[in-house]
């Protein structure tokens, strides 16, 4: 119940302060482009939208959400009620993941982009939505202003984002596959490109692995400056 | 209710202690205050006491539970209302009270009523970022009674009210108490510590230099004497009277017999009074 409460009320809260709009440009923005492109290049540039719709995006819009709501000093008020912290951190996840996910999907269907590796892709799309949110809300949760979010967000925005190279086929190392984000282009690309079923495996747990221990980080980290600040 | 023992507290990596020892109880069913200066401790202490802050040395005792082993139950019976009201600004009155109320499993207040109760009720469906300072006040007080708290913690309940709404806040926070619940009220108000407070604990430097009822401390530390303006001819001349064995006094019969009076003050101290003179520092 307090769970459902709370992700209501962080959609309202986007919804409230235009990050549905935001989305919704952005989202026909990339049909328009997808639309615009020879057929030999849809797939390709949709892999690389994706990664920056669900990947970026969502990096830096949930750090602006939750610096807005640190704004209103809303979390101060959330947690002196019943609300307890993993519902919290939830929320922000489940309503992030519903509009990074829907805007994925109007993408998806406005390129009329389909295939057989549909499961790998849907998995690969949720998966690194719920990581990118994580770091998004890692370096969120001791930030004090939106800048200061940003500054520490780009720089390990561009260092988590290095794979891209080699996904462009310009520079490649076995390090690449320490990055969450080898195994995102590779789920995201699916579509595209015939990989075998043991690199899918790979990335299926790599961002598994990924995902709990950024959900550990996360929660410590919102505990000790958000939740319990001193 | 609450019991704290040699309570210490450093913020982050600071060597020194912000709170300093504080020894005090509140009983069940009592308006305590905790007065003093900005920075003396007060709202570090009320952090402490409703679970924000951690890592203090000491015993804390809420409503029979040690604070090291808190838990989102412990939520249910209190309420809080901040000093810097927390509310969403995009959302109305009646849309942050009913999103608040959905956390508690116990009965809830009608958030209608309440905002009624505060002279609000012609504004709830008004966006909270169209509020004044005052309405925000009136609004944050309202959320912390949503769940029907046992413990009430206000700080600063009343900054930014006007007089008209600064005497609501005072009767509905003693309708509170009435109800029979227990209420903390940090301030650094005198006048709402001595007309709301059963008593008050003064904070300084982190530490309780005081703690009794504004009554006591005001008979107390207080002077027995009364000043009477009266008129002489066409001048006005003031004395200051001792209040011992008034009804003998020859001064004071001859001013009351021979002279027209215009008025007589007991001089009382106040409560900012008896703080300066017991701690040595200004309340602001």
């Amino acid at each position: 119940m307090r769970l459902l409460a709370a992700v209501a009320q962080d959609i309202r809260f986007q919804f409230r302060h235009g990050f549905y709009y935001a989305y919704l440009v952005l989202t026909v923005l990339y049909i328009i482009t997808l639309r615009l492109l020879p057929e030999s290049l849809v797939h390709p540039a949709l892999t690389l939208i994706l990664f920056t719709d669900i990947c970026a995006l969502g990096f830096f819009f949930i750090g602006a959400i939750v610096l807005l709501e640190r704004g209103q000093n809303l979390p101060q008020s959330l947690f002196v009620t019943p609300l307890r912290l993993h519902e919290y951190l939830l929320a922000k996840i489940f309503s992030f993941l519903f509009l990074s996910i829907a805007s994925a999907f109007l993408i998806m269907l406005g390129a009329f982009v389909g295939g057989q590796d549909l499961i790998w892709f849907i998995f690969g799309a949720i998966m690194s939505t719920l990581i990118y949110t994580l770091f998004g809300l890692v370096f969120a949760a001791r930030a004090r202003h939106v800048n200061d979010y940003f500054v520490k967000a780009l720089g390990i925005g561009l260092l988590i984002s290095l794979p891209i190279f080699a996904y462009l086929r310009l520079f490649d190392t076995p390090l690449f596959y320490v990055f969450p984000t080898r195994a995102t282009l590779i789920l995201l690309d699916v579509l595209n490109v015939d990989y075998s079923i043991s690199e899918k495996l790979f990335s299926v747990v790599s961002l598994v692995i990924w995902f709990f221990i950024l959900s550990g980080i996360t929660y410590q980290r919102f505990d000790k400056h958000v939740r319990h600040p001193a | 209710m609450i019991q704290v023992n040699d309570l210490h507290f450093a913020y982050g990596s600071n060597s020194h202690d912000t709170l300093k020892g504080l020894n005090f109880q509140v009983d069940t069913g009592e308006i305590f205050g905790f007065l003093g200066p900005s920075g003396a401790g007060k709202s570090t202490t009320q952090k402490i006491l409703i679970g924000i802050l951690k890592n203090y040395r000491g015993a804390v005792q809420v409503n029979g539970l040690d604070l090291h082993h808190l838990n989102s139950e412990f939520y249910e019976s209190i309420g809080v209302a901040f000093e810097t009201p927390n509310l969403y600004s995009k959302f109305t009155a009646l849309e942050n009270l009913e999103f608040f109320a959905q956390f508690y499993t116990n009965e809830t207040r009608n958030p209608l009523e309440l905002l009624a109760a505060v002279g609000l009720e012609d504004a709830s469906e008004t966006r909270v970022s169209d509020f004044s300072k005052g309405m925000k006040v009136r609004l944050n007080f309202c959320r912390s009674l949503l769940n029907n708290p046992k413990l009430l913690f206000l700080d600063e309940p009343t900054a930014g009210l006007d007089p008209v709404n600064l005497r609501k806040m005072e009767a509905l926070i003693l309708a509170e108490k009435a109800r029979g619940n227990t209420i903390c009220i940090t301030t650094h108000d005198m006048h709402v510590a001595d007309t709301l407070c059963d008593r008050v604990a003064f904070i300084v430097d982190g530490e309780v230099s005081l703690i009794d009822s504004p009554r006591d401390l005001k008979l107390q530390h207080g002077e027995r004497f009364l000043e009477i303006e009266y008129r002489v001819g066409d001048s006005v001349q003031t004395k200051s009277i001792s209040m011992e064995k008034l009804g003998t006094n020859d001064t004071f019969q001859n001013i009351l017999n021979n002279h027209y009076v215009e008025t007589i003050h007991s001089r009382e101290a106040s409560l900012e009074d008896v703080f300066v003179k017991t701690t040595g520092r200004l309340l602001q």
